[in-house]
């Protein structure tokens, strides 16, 4: 039997997620979820349904959860709610921009609604402009990007106020593969500097730039380590499984035995 | 050009629009009154207010599709309030325009009259709370049958006073007839603007409420816009809402002919018609033997003339520049501001039915045949009755409406 393991926190946690609970209606989505997160890419894994967006959700403060703390940066977001909407960003999973609008008003407009002072507003927009590679793009709009640039500029609306937590929600869904790769390096870039949480159905996604992964089931963390630990986990069940690599064994194993208990 | 600019753009020109309806369907021909032209100008918000209020429901209502990205971003809370402040902006850019035209309408006719330029503050104020209550309805309701329903809901809200259903706040205007004489009550109208402030305040706290930003604050801050609503309406409900007062205006503008006529300032633009028109009757009087003033008056609120001149009412729907002769034959007949006309006891139905009967007495003289008469005796009395006879009760009628000896005056049949 498979049981969770769980990295140690680092020295000076960014985001602290202390007994995070919520039920939509009877079900419960998140239950009781701690975690501590620094710096570099986490993994945010599990099925459809595990609660990933909505851990997601509440650690942006779009939704608040029955229970729990969260701390970004030293912000508590019951002491400070605004002071923790500075700090974080999400990258939304469904993200509908006014089709009519241009890339670069689009920007100007949620730069304001981020929090930018209007004197940074235009630097702001032309730094994540040139971040996502939409400079040439910035007149265009919206509805003349394809999918792949306009989570592009979804990543983009995010950065826009230098978040010391980015939050980004299946960015990869629905990508071909020369724009998964584009979005992945992307965010392997952004992980040098920032905490950025990437949540995704799918391991491939996730195991080439995270440092570490979080599996979520049922609104708990079954797997809390880095993805050659979830790799090595699995490996002994490559050949069992039908042509799965081992890190899709792995999470398969753990859900078996999480659903098993 | 902004997506948003160009939203803007296209509800300006019907903002521009609904205010060409507005007061074309008020204000032709224009007045020349300056108070007038405000009370149209405001007036407009009749109904681009609620244009406005749908505006930004709209723009609320879209955004309401990023929920997610709004509502956890560091001004998500304020999402509405700039929504509503877009819709705001364009209406008052619509009003802008049309208050440049309309003053420049009234400073191209024969113009005059007090002008309180203070009352135009009451329109921003209307229009933030027009937007305001549209967009946190798009907000709340972000459904196309709610974008389509606030407008006439928004216009339903602001006749409810005309419905007996609390005071008026949100309808301002325009007023049938003219103005002169008449300005807005300063009190009644800080009210007014005190509740529209305290709902559009309390409208626009509302999303940092419901999304839990500094909670305290916004509670009391929505608490506070309540009580400013409240206090508001607590002032109209006590001490009414009815908006004019006396504006002082006297009938300073005269035009020298025989009899001299003086009317408001607000009505230069009728003083040609006017006094040409008592001209031409005052000479069939005069000719008559009959002792015509020397000055006939306007009658306005707040003043009745003074003694020892005639009385002009123009009536309250007459075109600006053109006086009818029977509206002058009837201000003839009217040589003195009679206390009694006003009493609480009127004077005996004698006195009315002979200013009745020198009026159409008057009309025949000037070549009407068939005078519009208030009883068959009358009619019948000014067919058949011989001159001289109708001259020597005409004049003795008349003197004794100057003198104000009106229960003195006998109609000819009953003599």
């Amino acid at each position: 039997m498979t049981t969770p393991v769980r990295v140690q926190p680092g020295a000076v946690p960014w985001v602290a997620v202390t007994g995070l609970s919520h039920r939509y209606d009877d079900r419960l989505v998140l239950d009781d979820l701690t975690l501590r997160l620094s710096s570099g890419v986490t993994g945010l894994v599990g099925v459809n349904g595990a609660g990933k967006t909505t851990l997601l959700h509440a650690m942006a403060t779009v939704l608040r959860p029955d229970a729990g703390d969260l701390v970004v940066d030293g912000q508590d977001y019951r002491r400070d709610l605004l002071g923790v909407r500075r700090r974080v960003a999400l990258a939304p999973q469904v993200f509908a921009p006014p089709a009519g609008m241009r890339v670069e008003e689009f920007l100007t407009y949620l730069a304001w609604m981020r929090g930018v002072p209007r004197r940074e507003r235009a630097a702001a927009v032309a730094r994540v402009l040139d971040v996502v590679e939409l400079t040439d793009r910035a007149d265009s709009r919206l509805a003349s990007l394809s999918g792949g640039m306009v989570q592009r500029v979804n990543i983009a609306q995010a950065l826009l106020a230098d978040p010391a937590l980015l939050l980004l929600d299946e960015p990869m869904d629905g990508l071909d593969p020369e724009q998964r790769v584009r979005i992945r390096k992307l965010v392997d870039h952004l992980g040098d500097t920032t905490c950025v949480v990437l949540s995704s159905h799918v391991m491939d996604d996730i195991v080439p730039i995270a440092d570490r992964v979080l599996m979520l089931d049922a609104g708990r963390i079954v797997f809390d380590d880095t993805p050659s630990a979830l790799g090595e986990l699995g490996a002994g069940l490559v050949a069992a499984g039908a042509g799965l690599s081992p890190h899709e064994a792995a999470f398969l194993a753990l859900r078996t035995t999480i659903g098993a208990r | 050009m902004t997506t948003t600019v160009r939203r803007a753009a296209a509800v300006l020109v019907v903002v521009v629009g609904l205010e060409v309806l507005v007061v074309a369907g008020h204000g032709t021909p224009w007045r020349g009154e300056w108070n007038w032209t405000l009370d149209h100008l405001v007036g407009t918000t009749v109904l681009t207010g609620p244009a406005v209020g749908a505006f930004a429901a709209w723009l609320a209502a879209g955004e309401r599709s990023r929920a997610t990205l709004n509502d956890g971003a560091f001004r998500g809370w304020m999402v509405p309030a700039r929504m509503a402040a877009v819709a705001a902006l364009t209406g008052l850019a619509g009003f802008a325009l049309g208050l440049v035209a309309g003053l420049l309408a009234t400073a191209t006719v024969p113009h005059g009259g007090p002008f309180a330029g203070w009352f135009l503050a009451i329109v921003p104020l209307l229009l933030a709370c027009y937007a305001a209550l549209g967009a946190i309805a798009g907000h709340l309701w972000p459904q196309r049958i709610v974008v389509v329903l606030v407008a006439p809901a928004l216009f339903l809200l602001g006749t409810a006073a005309a419905l007996g259903i609390g005071p008026n706040v949100l309808r301002q205007g325009p007023t049938t007839g003219s103005l002169a004489g008449t300005t807005w009550d300063a009190g009644v109208v800080a009210f007014q603007e005190l509740c529209l402030l305290g709902v559009t305040l309390a409208a626009l706290v509302v999303p940092a409420v419901l999304l839990g930003v500094a909670p305290k604050v916004a509670r009391g801050v929505l608490a506070g816009a309540l009580a400013l609503a409240v206090v508001g309406v607590a002032g109209l409900e006590v001490g009414g809402d009815y908006s004019f007062v006396s504006s002082g205006e006297r009938p300073s503008a005269c035009a020298e002919r025989a009899p001299r006529v003086c009317l408001a300032p607000s009505h230069r633009r009728s003083l040609g018609p006017v006094a040409g028109q008592l001209q031409r009757v005052g000479a069939v009087l005069a000719d008559a033997g009959a002792a015509v003033p020397a000055t006939y008056v306007e009658e306005i609120p707040g003043y009745r003339g003074s003694p020892g001149s005639g009385l002009v009412i123009l009536p309250a729907h007459a075109n600006v520049d053109r006086y009818p002769l029977f509206a002058a034959s009837h201000a003839i007949a009217l040589p003195a501001p009679c206390p009694a006309w006003s009493a609480e006891k009127p004077p005996p139905e004698s006195a009315f039915a002979a200013r009745e009967l020198i009026a159409s007495w008057v009309q025949t003289r000037l070549g009407n045949d068939q005078p519009p008469v208030f009883s068959p005796e009358a009619g019948a009395w000014l067919r058949s009755a011989p001159a001289a006879t109708q001259q020597d009760w005409v004049v003795a009628a008349f003197d004794a409406l100057r003198s104000c000896r009106l229960d003195q005056i006998r109609l000819p049949w009953d003599e």
